[in-house]
């Protein structure tokens, strides 16, 4: 084997891809040739040096915190989309049951309404029927449940868990 | 791949945040590096190691063996790479700001410092062939598959690209050989 031909194979031979039948040929040749053999060790060393050279890039300063939270912001994005669409695939999906049952629902919320409305007929009645600073605390204290409630709604739906809400 | 990589990769998939956490904490280098590595634009770079993470996340649960997991993320990684290179080919002037600070084996540094550059001095595609064999660990087959190109084509680009690494890296030990600070 001719130098010529031996330096256009070591690239190959250097990377184990050279087909068998040359390898014996190509060695034999690297044996008695130390320019040959000196371009070898030369690839060889090329290769360390290249790996050295990307290995030595060093990430900037908190990436990985950057990456960390950038990666929790979008998944819970992904999450709000997915939540949507589901909601308006099952919405979609149940509609027809709904406008079947309407009658029913129909009847309950009139039950709902009559109900409420006797109950709040008869919480007046007896506010108005009471001596008055007890009709006037029991108002007021009624005023702050209710307060109360709505505020723990409104967290609630600003997706802050339970555990935090009532704490 | 170590035991403790398995287990990371174990707990990720079984959708543990903190184990997510370590998850990339513990390849964020490696995979900015590769991105760095092609790219050649810290900024893209960053971002591409970003989105890099966020497909993992989404994907991982689909690898069914685990032990297939060292080629799944090498082969995702140089799909990522290769896309954002095809969608966004970098400019020729494009800045790789290297640091230029040499903490420690200055001359070392200034070896590693000088490949980058001629890295960057590479056509794309000798670049993109280099880095799949040298620093992924591809097979020529393999490069010829992800890049869709001939396999002489592979061994072509190869050739020539270290051609010219080996041209930088012989005028630098020349340069180094002839300065009056290697006379002794």
């Amino acid at each position: 084997m001719e130098c010529r031909e031996c330096l256009g194979l070591i690239s190959e031979y250097v990377d184990d891809e050279l087909p068998e039948e040359w390898v014996s040929d190509l060695e034999n040749h690297l044996e008695g040739c130390p320019a040959c053999r000196a371009s070898e060790r030369e690839l060889r060393d090329l290769r360390r040096e290249i790996r050295g050279a990307v290995e030595s890039l060093v990430p900037p300063r908190g990436l990985e915190e950057r990456i960390i939270s950038s990666l929790w912001v979008s998944e819970r994005k992904v999450r709000q989309v997915r939540t949507v669409w589901t909601a308006l695939l099952l919405t979609s999906l149940f509609c027809p049951f709904f406008l079947l049952l309407s009658p029913i629902f129909a009847m309950f919320l009139n039950l709902a309404y009559v109900s409420t409305e006797a109950l709040w007929r008869t919480g007046f009645t007896l506010l108005e029927s009471a001596p008055a600073p007890l009709s006037l605390s029991l108002g007021v204290a009624g005023l702050l449940v209710m307060g109360l409630g709505g505020y723990l709604v409104r967290r609630l739906l600003r997706d802050i868990p339970a555990n935090e809400v009532f704490s | 791949m170590t035991d403790k990589d398995l287990e990371i990769v174990l707990r990720c998939r079984s959708g543990n945040q903190e184990a997510f956490t370590d998850f990339v904490l513990h390849y964020t280098p490696y995979v900015y590096r590769t991105a760095v590595a092609f790219l050649h634009d810290r900024v893209e770079a960053e971002d591409l190691t970003q989105e890099i993470f966020l497909k993992v996340h989404r994907s991982l649960s689909q690898l069914h063996d685990i032990r297939a997991f060292p080629a799944w993320f090498k082969r995702l990684i140089t799909n990522a790479c290769l896309d954002q290179l095809k969608k966004k080919p970098p400019l020729p002037t494009a800045e790789l700001n290297l640091d230029r600070a040499a903490p420690t084996g200055a001359e070392q540094w200034e070896t590693r410092l000088i490949l980058r550059e001629a890295l960057a001095e590479l056509s794309l595609e000798q670049r993109q062939v280099l880095l799949l064999r040298e620093w992924q660990g591809y097979e020529y087959r393999e490069i010829a598959e992800l890049m869709g190109i001939p396999l002489g084509t592979v061994k072509s680009r190869l050739f020539s690209a270290r051609a010219h690494l080996k041209n930088v890296l012989e005028e630098e030990t020349d340069v180094r050989s002839s300065s009056p600070g290697h006379d002794c």
